[in-house]
């Protein structure tokens, strides 16, 4: 089999590989998003309803809306370290949004009322932060990526053994012993242990080499009994030199 | 005779597709667990802080109260904001206890003045801390007074993310199924069809050979291994010949003797 072919065989097998993780991978990576978002919104719930139930708490105690000391710094701080939210307000039942922190790109919203003693005095309004999963969702894809580069690795080297036993190796030495043959060389077995087409065209050739195999000991058993038939050596001598005219070689030397 | 020789080796290309197939499938199922276990990771952190939100949110008017000088069990409206929480935030129990262990209040009253488990007083020393339980994870920040000693624990238990393999993931819903199942023929078809194409010159070479090999005329087109055999049959038929022509001359020679 030539190179290129085989070559091409490795490559189609590591790029099949390839595209199978790819589409695996990519098709993975939305459902996790899916998987994951309810998750998130529930987390933004949590935290809207701790700030929702701290501010009620304040307007129980009669601190005026739109007075409630340090608010901008509890509202940072409940949002430290939590990359999910892009925003939050603190909004009136008028709709007026007294205090906000945080200005990044808003996906969903989450909206919690403010409980008080005297019923819902507004409401908490938490922005999903848009593409929040982008980093994690690239780190997971890295992941991937060297995953399926590794697999394309072990395909294309899956494909080579596999190709040299089941394909190279026995077409080699098919042609070997064609070319035997060719040569006059009758002796060169041809595999035996290939597989499919291959092993199919080598017990064809199997059945040629063998004909002459058997031919040629029927000639060398009649040759030999003329030779030994002949009154003198002279004439013994004249068959041996007909004989070699036919002899094959058919034995490995 | 040419269509012959443009068909593949349908048995070699069987055997080169199933090794795709094998590893294709191989690194499919690698992909799809890590995946899965991404999916699991991000939901239990997502779960973690979701409920140490809940289990602070508890902590402040209890320390509120230790701080007014109340003993914790003496804490007022605990129990009902303990189950106020427990309904709002979807936990599976929230309970509050002494540092002996001892249950103060908890979202199931049966448990009241009953001990916690060893393993969840163990880890208490953090802030968080965190405990597995055989059905749920636990979290838990501590109650301090006013000197900053811990007088009590909140302790949160939720449920564990889905423990589904990646695989799941793929065939979660009759759409992800057929979109897998799918993907997964049209990618065999693929497959079988590329190598197919690739190995069709060998498939018309070793139709050759055979033809070269099975006929008494030499066989047309092919490539190098129709050539050889071309040869080889070639050679066969000429031994065959010498020896026919060696024994009739022998023949001829014992008979004139």
């Amino acid at each position: 089999m030539p190179n290129s072919p085989f070559r091409r065989l490795i490559l189609a097998a590591a790029l099949l590989v390839l595209l199978a993780s790819g589409a695996v991978g990519a098709v993975l990576a939305w459902r996790i998003e899916d998987a994951v978002h309810p998750e998130v919104t529930a987390k933004l719930e949590a935290i809207g309803r701790t700030i929702a139930g701290q501010v009620g708490l304040a307007l129980d105690y009669g601190i005026p809306f739109e007075a409630i000391p340090r608010m901008d710094d509890f509202l940072a701080a409940m949002t430290r370290d939590t990359p999910e939210i892009a925003r939050v307000r603190v909004v009136t039942s008028e709709g007026v949004a007294l205090y906000a922190v945080g200005a990044g790109a808003e996906g969903a919203v989450v909206s919690l009322p403010i409980p008080t003693l005297d019923g819902p005095a507004g409401t908490v309004e938490l922005g999903l932060a848009a593409g929040v999963d982008a980093a994690d969702t690239a780190g997971l894809l890295t992941r991937l990526i060297a995953l399926a580069l590794g697999g394309a690795v072990v395909a294309g080297a899956g494909m080579a053994a596999v190709a040299w036993s089941r394909v190279i190796r026995p077409l080699v030495r098919l042609r070997d012993s064609l070319d035997g043959m060719a040569g006059g060389d009758f002796a060169v077995e041809p595999p035996e242990d290939a597989a499919a087409e291959i092993g199919a065209v080598a017990r064809q050739a199997e059945r040629l080499r063998a004909g002459v195999a058997r031919r040629h000991a029927d000639f060398k058993v009649e040759v030999d009994e003329i030779a030994l038939a002949q009154p003198d050596a002279d004439r013994r001598a004249d068959i041996d030199r007909l004989a070699a005219q036919g002899r094959v070689l058919v034995e490995a030397r | 005779m040419a269509g012959e020789r443009c068909a593949p080796p349908f048995g070699l290309v069987l055997r080169l597709w199933l090794a795709v197939m094998v590893v294709a499938a191989v690194v499919a199922g690698l992909i799809a667990e890590v995946s899965g276990s991404h999916l699991r990771d991000r939901q239990e952190a997502l779960r973690h802080d979701r409920f140490l939100h809940t289990a602070r949110d508890l902590k402040i008017p209890l320390e509120g109260a230790v701080a007014l000088g109340l003993p914790l069990e003496q804490a007022p409206r605990v129990q009902d904001m303990l189950e106020r929480e427990h309904a709002a935030a979807g936990t599976l129990s929230i309970e509050v206890f002494d540092p002996q262990g001892r249950i103060l209040f908890g979202t199931d009253r049966s448990f009241l003045g009953d001990l916690v488990t060893e393993r969840w007083l163990e880890r208490a020393g953090a802030e968080p801390w965190a405990a597995e339980d055989p059905d749920a994870l636990v979290i838990g920040v501590p109650i301090l007074n006013g000197f900053g000693g811990v007088v009590g624990m909140v302790a949160v238990r939720h449920a564990k993310a889905p423990a589904g393999s990646g695989l799941t993931l793929l065939v979660a819903d009759r759409d992800s199924l057929w979109m897998a199942v799918g993907g997964a023929v049209v990618f065999a078809g693929l497959a079988f069809l590329t190598l197919s194409r690739l190995m069709a010159r060998l498939g018309g070479d070793l139709a050759g050979a055979r033809e070269a090999l099975a006929r008494p005329v030499p066989a047309t087109g092919g490539g190098a291994l129709t050539a050889a055999a071309n040869a080889a049959a070639a050679a066969a038929r000429d031994a065959h010949a010498r020896m026919e022509s060696a024994l009739e001359t022998a023949r001829k020679a014992d008979l004139d003797a």
